[in-house]
């Protein structure tokens, strides 16, 4: 052996030594100066999957910094070895860059500035010309969103209302109120009886009351095609009436984003929307199907309920009750759920289902969105015959739905006959021990 | 023909190289750490707390008042709780509670199953550090 067979033998081990750390490479030294939108970074909780544009904060027009769509979990996810820096730039700038303006667009909290320093016409903008009758220009995308949302509460008999505005932010505050008080064990809630209860109970009666229903929506609301413009008309003598895009905006931003990826090659991987709205952009690169955990509805988020798998492009849209939610005891020792999807026909959140998870290959993620939501929203005795009307008006859709008895003991998940064979149930889960299978 | 095999000096240099490679590639596989999980984490009101070897058993005894981690006291526990981890398993052997529904839960063994004390905000889980099977978790 000499010198000149030596060398390439180890140059290649030294090569070979420095391929072993790649698996925990962080992408972060890549970043641009100039893509501030996210972030990509190994993550080592998911086998060999890798976090590209996990979504950074956005400045409004105050400087405040916020999470686009209230979530610091939004992100595309891609095998290490079809990554390089600049497939990663360009992820992060095609689905960075529409999530962030579309969050621009759909935000009803905060303003934003163009490029030209002018104010963005989001729908904080049309909420405030509530009742004033001036037409609000808006974008493209704001104003097809609208329209959708319009048809999607009336399609669902008033389970889904962008009108609750006001009535989803009271119950935000109320959920925040009660975290705090754990150690205190002080609670406030419209079924209690004490002086801060009863106020916060004629408060809510109040938003009730002043909610227009999806039907009354839709002549509140007036769209000028030619125009692209939105009139936001009086509702009876109510003062204010807000809209919210929290049930379908953050679907319709991973709806782009996917349709930006996919036109770009970049189909073998999966966009996550803080969990609740997924698409998998296609088929995975050794082709077997996803495999998509399904956690358990049981209290805090961590049990593993069961897996589905899933072959080639699809969506998955989950609603479920186990985050932003606090456990109001009652008086014989049991406790209610209380969490953020709420029922604009009851003004308050319903504890039919525990958790939704919805599956297409032809809806869109949109409507996947608010679809999750009217299912949370639907009683078990109206399930089959909303899902058979969603099927007729929207396409292909498969279900699974889970609830569990008084005491969390058993599991009970009502899966559709085309998810059948897909689903199965983790048997390490100590928690389950009854399946049932829904047919329809 | 004759063949003549002798040791060059580099010959050594390449062995002893290729040596010291395979001990550095061993000791990586053996850090490597298995599917069975290592370590029992305890998380009180969303927070780590407490980090445990699955391969020591311990017993931890919490207590109910104002938040103070030398004394293993938090605002959210109703009542004590004791935590048990024994030939790397996990459970909760006592707690105050309504159903009582994590006490029941009994030995949990497999990684991240947790076992889950709602009304107490305490959740106790075996972490494997290697990677879980699903692509996505929804």
């Amino acid at each position: 052996m000499n010198k000149k067979t030596i060398f390439p033998i180890l140059i290649s081990c030294a090569f070979f030594l420095s391929s072993c750390g790649q698996a925990k490479k962080d992408f972060s030294s890549y970043k641009s100066e100039t893509i501030s939108y996210c972030n990509s970074y190994v993550d080592e909780t998911t086998s060999g999957w890798n976090r590209v544009c996990n979504l950074n904060p956005v400045r409004t027009s105050t400087n405040k910094s916020v999470y686009p769509f209230d979530s610091d979990l939004i992100y595309a996810s891609f095998p290490l070895q079809e990554l390089d820096v600049e497939t990663i730039y360009d992820i992060e700038d095609k689905m960075g860059g529409t999530f962030v303006s579309l969050h621009k667009e759909f935000d009803r909290h905060y303003d934003y500035l163009n490029e030209d320093q002018t104010k963005i016409s989001n729908l904080k903008v049309l909420n405030e010309s509530y009742g004033t009758n001036k037409a609000i220009h808006v974008d493209k995308d704001l104003y097809d969103l609208l329209k959708l949302s319009v048809d999607l509460g009336v399609f669902s008999n008033n389970r889904f209302n962008i009108a609750i505005g006001d009535l989803s932010s009271f119950w935000d505050e109320v959920i925040a109120y009660n975290n705090d008080q754990v150690s205190s064990r002080y609670y406030i809630d419209p079924l209690l009886e004490d002086e801060e209860s009863l106020a916060l109970k004629a408060r809510w009666n109040q938003l009730k009351q002043e909610l227009p229903t999806a039907e009354e929506l839709k002549e509140l609301l007036v769209f000028d095609d030619q125009n692209q413009t939105v009139t936001f008309k009086k509702y009876k003598n109510v003062e204010r009436v807000s809209l919210t895009l929290g049930g379908i905006g953050k679907g319709y931003a991973v709806g782009k984003a996917a349709e930006k990826l996919i036109s770009a090659k970049y189909d073998y991987g999966f966009i996550s929307g803080a969990s609740s709205s997924n698409i998998m952009l296609g088929n995975r690169k050794d082709n077997t199907p996803w495999t998509i955990g399904i956690s358990s509805p049981f209290q805090m988020d961590f049990d593993m309920g069961g897996y589905l798998t899933l072959d080639g492009y699809s969506l998955i849209s989950t609603s479920g009750d186990s985050a932003h939610m606090y456990y109001l005891p009652t008086t014989n020792n049991q406790y209610i759920i209380r969490h953020h999807i709420i029922n604009p026909a009851t003004g308050e959140s319903m504890n039919e289902f525990r958790k939704v998870t919805l599956v297409s290959k032809t809806i869109s993620s949109q409507i996947m969105d608010a679809l999750s939501t009217i299912m949370m929203n639907t009683k078990e005795e109206d399930l089959k015959d909303t899902f058979s009307l969603i099927r007729s008006t929207y396409g292909d859709i498969e279900g699974i739905f889970q609830k569990n008895n008084e005491d969390e003991t058993i599991g009970y998940y009502y899966v559709t006959k085309g998810l059948k064979d897909q689903f199965t149930v983790n048997e390490e889960n100590t928690h389950l021990s009854e399946v049932f299978s829904y047919e329809f | 023909m004759n063949f003549k095999l002798k040791f060059a000096k580099w010959d050594v240099i390449v062995i002893s190289i290729l040596t010291v490679i395979s001990v550095i590639l061993g000791l990586c596989i053996y850090l490597v750490p298995n599917d069975s999980g290592n370590s029992v984490a305890i998380y009180i009101q969303g927070k780590m707390e407490y980090s445990f070897s699955l391969d020591e058993d311990t017993t931890l005894t919490l207590y109910p008042g104002e938040y103070d981690k030398k004394t293993n006291t938090f605002p959210s526990l109703l009542g004590e709780m004791t935590i048990e981890i024994k030939d790397r398993r996990v459970r909760v052997e006592k707690e105050e509670s309504p159903l009582h529904v994590c006490s029941k839960q009994g030995w949990v063994s497999i990684p991240n199953v947790p076992v889950t004390c709602a009304p107490n905000y305490v959740v106790v889980v075996i972490e494997s550090a290697t990677a879980t099977n699903f692509d996505l978790v929804v």
